[in-house]
């Protein structure tokens, strides 16, 4: 498997370290009122898709970027590669 | 008063240097070296900071810059590894910092990495041993791949007949015996 | 029909004409009591123990493909009890348990060997920790004992102690051992199928019919079936099922790799662990070996894996057993592991009344077969959670009672 990195070009898949879906990058409020119910289903409960699916990749043997990369479990093809910074920043996480 | 001498990370008093049919393999010890990462919000600020004090352009993704006395690799984005030869830059990490305080962090990396640098029939070794993209790097590059499944930084001076391997200093041994054992394979 | 050496003799002299079809193909009725959906040895199991021990008179299993060609028929044949959890102890040692009365039980060979389980170590805390782990499933009454580097190399001469990662030692688990996959399904298959159990196959459930939180039946390529409950035990795929229901749960699907030898003369007495890099190797009676080691580590349905996880599970075997470097690979293939957050399955009713989910197996369902078909099967008679069932339920994750063997927190692709 090859992820194409948007600044350093394609890259093997073994420089590279699985997280889970990119879901994990809405992190809730730890302070809204239904909190519990909202980290539960955060950390726990998972679409888990045969298709097309967002995902989080490390570049531990790179640039130790994260990427969010839409790829399908199904064929393994990937669409999509961005940094993490980006994605986050475009959803008004980070600062 | 002590005279120590330091020893290079193969623990050798004088650094190893190992011949193959038109490949040699020098163990580069004696390097300063100290990671460079601007901070948000004042990039452009330190990166002038900088420059001005090491005397050249941090390079871009990808690229290797050297100019007098000091070296700069990309590292990361916004991040670079900085290397002199150590007789007048052993106290280098604290020269930047004082250089660029406030507006970047500097990390003192000298003594965590070993250099083995390999002049001659090179791309055999690499085939061997990791998957980066060897001929897409041309003089002047540097990139950070799997080697033998270490974490490593490569830097071209000249495509295909000479490059630099930087690894942890506490896998030299490891390293080392990759390299050597992939060059014995490919010539 | 009893399978007996008796039966072949008289079949051997009667041209083999006397030979039935070990279950039959009906047509789906429309409705059944209970229906469990997935003919794999889960599902299996779950319809035998429904119509033997629970007495249950209308029952039926469907299946997308033929029985057993999931994961049933996927696994690396391993039969084992070494957990150190209380709960798994009890589960899994009840399973091994299950598989030693089984051919009894269903009159069928399912050629269960247990030839013992070698973990081997190659340093002090590994040595450390596997007399730990010995101590905990003997003080629990399971069998698990130290081995010398000398006792070793008697069991096994042809490993490689000297290499890398030298062998200082290993754990033995003589309980441990493997079981012909394909049997254990045919077998449960027989015996349900004798007992009335309707086995459907080629009937993939396309949706569920759902009226005011409770199930009615399900929507499949065979028409609509209609039951009172409705029992899911599709490891792998329970996602894409459960998603049907509308529900999310804590698993994600991976792919786990795993791959045959040609056929070689015994070579490899029992089932071998290595303790330098994640890799497993046994011989099946047919001679080859078969190997497996790491999952891929990204969600996948493919059911086929890639050339990274290959190269270091061969690596491993040769380094292990550096004869085996001259052996030829005969198939690779991938399983669909259903990895949960605590490594450890769901055995539980859902939000919706008649629902019920047996799944979250990640790569440890083979070895559960029985215990789990049994748990399965309480569970959908009685509506209530089996005594050894009772730990995996579906709300730990919610109220914090995980069964965290491994100790890597939520991360489905470490457990």
């Amino acid at each position: 498997m090859i992820i194409n990195h948007p600044l350093l070009g394609p890259r093997d898949r073994q420089e590279f370290t699985y997280l889970g879906d990119a879901c994990l990058i809405d992190r809730p409020d730890w302070q809204a009122g239904n909190a519990m119910d909202q980290f539960y289903e955060y950390v726990y409960l998972r679409d888990d898709p045969a298709g097309e699916h967002r995902e989080l990749w490390y570049h531990e043997h790179g640039d130790r970027s994260w990427l969010v990369v839409t790829r399908n479990t199904v064929t393994h093809e990937i669409t999509n590669v961005e940094l993490a910074s980006d994605v986050a920043r475009k959803q008004g996480r980070s600062k | 008063m002590l005279d120590l001498q330091s020893i290079t990370p193969l623990w050798g008093e004088t650094p190893r240097v190992d011949r193959f049919n038109g490949l040699t393999i020098t163990e580069v010890p004696n390097r300063a070296l100290a990671s460079l990462a601007l901070r948000r919000g004042r990039e452009d600020e330190g990166r002038k900071a900088a420059e001005a004090m090491l005397g050249l352009a941090l390079p871009a993704v990808g690229k290797h810059a050297a100019a007098g006395s000091y070296a700069a690799s990309w590292f990361a984005q916004d991040q670079w590894l900085i290397s002199a030869e150590i007789p007048e830059h052993e106290l280098m990490s604290y020269q930047l910092a004082d250089a660029v305080e406030g507006l970047a962090s500097v990390t003192e990396q000298t003594d965590g990495w070993c250099r083995f640098d390999l002049e001659g029939a090179c791309r055999g070794v690499f085939e061997r041993l990791s998957g980066v993209n060897l001929a897409a790097m041309e003089p002047g590059s540097a990139t950070r791949a799997l080697l033998e499944h270490l974490s490593c930084v490569i830097i071209c001076f000249e495509t295909a007949s000479h490059y630099a391997v930087l690894g942890p200093r506490s896998y030299a041994g490891s390293l080392h015996h990759a390299l050597e054992t992939a060059a014995r394979s490919a010539l | 029909m009893r399978y007996s050496g008796l039966r072949v003799i008289r079949e051997a002299l009667n041209g083999q004409k006397g030979w039935k079809p070990a279950w039959r193909n009906p047509e789906p009725k429309p409705n059944y009591d209970i229906i469990v959906i997935g003919g794999g040895g889960h599902g299996l199991a779950t319809a035998h123990y429904l119509a033997t021990k629970y007495g249950e008179k209308s029952i039926a299993v469907v299946e997308k493909g033929w029985i057993g060609s999931g994961n049933a028929g996927r696994n690396t044949t391993i039969v084992r009890g070494d957990y150190t959890l209380p709960p798994n102890t009890r589960f899994y040692d009840h399973s091994v348990g299950l598989w030693e009365k089984m051919e009894r039980e269903l009159n069928f060979n399912v050629m269960h060997s247990q030839r013992g389980l070698l973990f081997v170590h190659h340093n002090d805390s590994e040595r450390d920790d596997h007399y730990r782990k010995t101590n905990i499933m003997r003080m629990q009454g399971t069998d698990g004992e130290i081995l010398g580097p000398e006792q070793v190399r008697k069991m096994y001469p042809s490993m490689n102690f000297d290499g890398r990662f030298p062998i200082t030692g290993a754990y033995l688990h003589r309980r441990g051992g493997t079981a012909r996959h394909d049997a254990v399904v045919w077998g449960y298959a027989r015996s349900a199928d004798r007992r009335g159990v309707d086995i459907l196959q080629n009937c993939e459930v396309m949706g569920f019919r759902i009226e005011q939180g409770k199930v009615l039946g399900i929507e499949t390529t065979r028409g609509f079936i209609g039951a009172r409950k409705v029992g899911v035990s599709v490891a792998g795929n329970t996602s894409r099922v459960m998603d049907m229901a509308g529900i999310r749960t804590p698993i994600e699907s991976h792919v786990l790799q795993a791959f045959v030898s040609e056929g070689l003369k015994p070579i490899i007495p029992g089932q071998v662990n290595y303790g330098a890099g994640h890799f497993y190797i046994s011989q099946s009676d047919k001679g080859g070996l078969v190997m497996g080691g790491d999952l891929d580590q990204y969600n996948s349905c493919a059911q086929r894996g890639n050339l990274p996880v290959f190269e270091s599970v061969i690596e491993a075997a040769v380094t292990l057993f550096p004869m085996l470097s001259r052996a030829r690979l005969l198939r690779a293939w991938g399983g669909l592991q259903d990895m949960s957050m605590d490594g450890h399955a769901v055995i539980d009713e859902t939000p919706i009344k008649g629902l019920y989910l047996n799944g979250g197996w990640c790569y440890g369902g083979f070895k559960a077969t029985p215990a789990a078909g049994e748990c399965f099967a309480h569970l959908l008679s009685t509506e209530q959670p089996h005594e050894l069932a009772k730990p995996y339920r579906l709300d730990r994750f919610r109220t914090g009672y995980l069964l965290d063997e491994k100790g890597q927190g939520p991360n489905p692709n470490r457990q």
